[in-house]
């Protein structure tokens, strides 16, 4: 834990984890990235445009028996749309992901690329188009493609792996299954990433902690 | 679902966004902000693209903005989950065969549609789970759906409100459809992406509790997925309608057994003289019993017997009478030889009460002279039994048929509405079973 | 139990009631005989 004032404004600037290096200083959107004990200014990211999700940082919840807290949000836009990406600390210190897209909710974790098997991966190291439909095996189960677009950060808060990647452009693949699994291919550079995990309802994961909507009532989830 | 603690009133977000359409100027407001990607302005009509943050005019519209049954900001509780609706938009299959779909929005819950079909209503839900196939069939959370259309094309005809994608007028998708009773499971695909729904139908009273609607029809023919009215009431009936009959034939058998009281044998002429003969004592035990008597006069032949039975109480002299012909005739046509007759009679005297009785037996035999004069004509004896007992079959068919008409009613009703409801389908037959 | 099922079974009822009274007093419709004015006469042994 390493609280720092922040390089270019002076507010409390907090670091839960050496994993997780970087942050958007939450007052004057600055980009912080921590080496060692010291911190440095590099950039800035956009500010957060308005929207009505009720994922805030600090929102808790539970997934396969482990607790987690929402840390960070990258939040991503392409041709048609945009969607979130919230950053999720586990009790255990590992991290993982909460896509919220058009209502719905993916909870991911990183995985070793080799896991997966399927032409997409190939089509995607190739630069070969990726059709809606094709096929995957991750964990003796089948998937498909559901979605396949190019999408822009457009910005972001809170905690991060990374330095906010603001204007960074990737490729990222959305595969579904009967089973409710889906996984996420994102390409950047040379190599995809796979992330994999579930789609959940805030019931499955019991969250709480959710940001209060005026004129909403917020429900307790997870009985 | 329990209600969170209260925050502080300075960590409330705001539920909207309020934005100015480029085009008429009005106050657009965003209630899915951060999700809608269009927005097609409520005065004018024109539809804005607020996926980014500068907001573009995509299309201009002069034409005004349709009355909608549910105006757009309206909420309503459905299932417990309070809904807002945000989106409205009309599609059709090429301008033929419209629905209309309300896309409802809660920002803890996500999004849901309102779909309004000839009058019915479906609830539906954008799944993030792909069907099983079963052959022919889809399988969704063990449930089997059959189809019921198939390579259809949706449009889009008009849209107004919000919606998280870039939704156009004219913009089109290849559907397919399944069905179970009470749901539908619909596929979506373009070019992008296929995308799987389920919607439940609704009763017309729930979806008009919630969002205030009055004057609801009831479609025919059915909606594809809209559960038979009939159906339940059909198997529910048929239980209790074929208990009650398996009860009163339990019944029959356990207490219809007869009992032989008298078995004897009366002489007899064909001569048109009327004879008489008194059986007694016949002791009758039961409160209340059948009296079976059985005439049989095996050696009959051309001739018929008319026997008049009377049954008579000791004590109270109270008589019943009951009328029974021994018949039997014989002869040759040009189809051959036939005869007609079967030489006996059964009559069943009902409620007599107990008692000693006497049963008196007035008979007179005839010949029958259409015989010819070669014919021969004899009757020797009449071979009388009765037996006290048994029971009355023609009861039992009266009561089932009183049990099974409504049932009867019930199934044709049920079956009329199916019937109807599969006639709109794309793989309407003749052949298939019912449920 | 809907209200059409209800009184399906009130009518199942009151026709086995009607058919079981119909068996203890051994009573039918479509019986051949029943009771007939009373006869002149006497039968049966009339000595006390």
């Amino acid at each position: 834990m390493l609280r720092v004032p922040c390089p270019n404004c002076g507010a409390e600037v907090l670091f839960r984890s050496p994993a997780l290096p970087s942050r958007v200083c939450d007052y004057c959107q600055t980009i912080v990235v921590r080496r060692g004990q010291s911190v440095e200014a590099v950039g800035k990211a956009a500010v957060l445009p308005f929207d009505v999700s009720p994922i805030q940082i600090g929102t808790r919840g539970r997934f396969d028996g482990q607790g987690f807290e929402v840390i960070g949000r990258v939040r991503w836009g392409w041709t048609d749309g945009s969607w979130n990406e919230w950053l999720l600390l586990f009790d255990d210190g590992r991290d993982g992901w909460l896509g919220e897209a058009m209502g719905q909710l993916m909870l991911l974790k990183e995985r070793a690329l080799g896991d997966m098997r399927s032409n997409a991966i190939n089509a995607l190291a190739d630069g070969k188009p990726i059709e809606v439909g094709m096929e995957a095996v991750l964990d003796g189960e089948m998937m498909m493609v559901a979605d396949a677009r190019e999408a822009t950060c457009i910005a972001a808060e809170g905690e991060l792996p990374f330095p906010a990647p603001v204007g960074l452009t990737i490729f990222s693949v959305d595969f579904r299954s009967p089973s409710g699994a889906c996984a996420s291919l994102q390409r950047e550079g040379e190599m995809p990433t796979l992330f994999a995990g579930r789609y959940v309802t805030f019931d499955d994961i019991a969250a709480t902690g959710l940001r209060v909507i005026e004129g909403w009532r917020v429900p307790a989830f997870g009985g | 679902m329990a209600t969170a603690p209260a925050p502080a009133a300075e960590e409330i977000a705001p539920a909207t966004k309020a934005l100015s359409c480029p085009n008429c100027g009005g106050t657009v407001t965003l209630r899915a902000a951060g999700y809608t990607v269009t927005v097609a302005c409520q005065y004018c009509g024109s539809l804005l693209d607020v996926a980014n943050p500068d907001v573009r005019l995509i299309k201009k519209y002069k034409e005004a903005v349709q009355e909608l049954e549910i105006p757009l900001g309206t909420r309503g509780t459905l299932r417990g989950v309070e809904w807002e609706a945000i989106g409205y938009m009309r599609r059709s299959e090429g301008g033929a065969y419209p629905w209309e779909e309300y896309l409802l929005f809660n920002p803890y819950h996500g999004y849901r549609w309102l779909i309004a079909n000839r009058g019915g209503w479906s609830f539906g839900e954008q799944l993030t789970r792909t069907p099983d196939w079963a052959g022919h069939t889809i399988a969704l959370d063990g449930q089997n759906y059959d189809p019921f259309f198939a390579n259809g094309r949706a449009q889009v005809d008009y849209v107004v409100g919000e919606f998280y994608w870039r939704v156009k007028v004219g913009e089109s998708v290849a559907t397919d459809d399944y069905v179970r009773p009470g749901f539908m499971l619909s596929r979506e695909a373009n070019n992008e992406e296929i995308s799987w729904s389920l919607s439940e139908w609704m009763p017309p009273k729930e979806v008009g509790k919630a969002f205030g609607i009055s004057a609801l029809v009831q479609p025919w023919p059915p909606l594809p997925h809209q559960p038979s009215p009939h159906g339940r009431a059909v198997k529910t009936a048929a239980k209790i309608g074929f208990g009650m009959l398996a009860l009163m034939l339990l019944a029959m058998f356990v207490f219809g057994s007869s009992a032989s009281l008298f078995r004897g044998s009366l002489p007899v002429t064909l001569d048109g003289t009327p004879q008489s003969a008194t059986v007694g004592p016949i002791a009758l035990n039961r409160s209340w019993q059948i009296v079976n008597v059985s005439a049989r006069s095996p050696e009959l032949e051309n001739g018929w017997i008319d026997i008049d039975y009377t049954l008579v109480n000791r004590e109270t002299q109270v008589a019943y009478q009951a009328y029974g012909v021994a018949e039997r005739y014989s002869g040759s046509d040009s189809d051959g030889p036939w005869t007609e007759g079967d030489r006996g009679a059964t009559v069943k005297v009902a409620s007599v009460p107990a008692g000693t009785y006497d049963l008196v037996v007035e008979y007179t035999g005839n010949r029958w002279g259409g015989a010819g004069y070669y014919a021969r004509s004899e009757a020797r004896s009449i071979d009388l039994q009765v037996r006290r007992g048994g029971v009355f079959i023609s009861n039992f068919i009266l009561a089932a048929l009183f049990i099974l008409a409504p049932l009867i009613f019930i199934a044709i009703r049920h079956m009329g509405f199916e019937s109807a409801r599969r006639g709109e389908s794309d793989f309407a037959s003749s052949g298939s079973d019912d449920d | 139990m809907e209200m059409r099922s209800l009184v399906y079974s009130l009518w199942c009822l009151g026709i086995g009631g009607l058919f079981f009274g119909s068996m203890m007093f051994a009573y039918s419709p479509f019986a051949d005989g029943g009771r007939a004015a009373v006869r002149p006469g006497v039968y049966g042994p009339t000595h006390k």
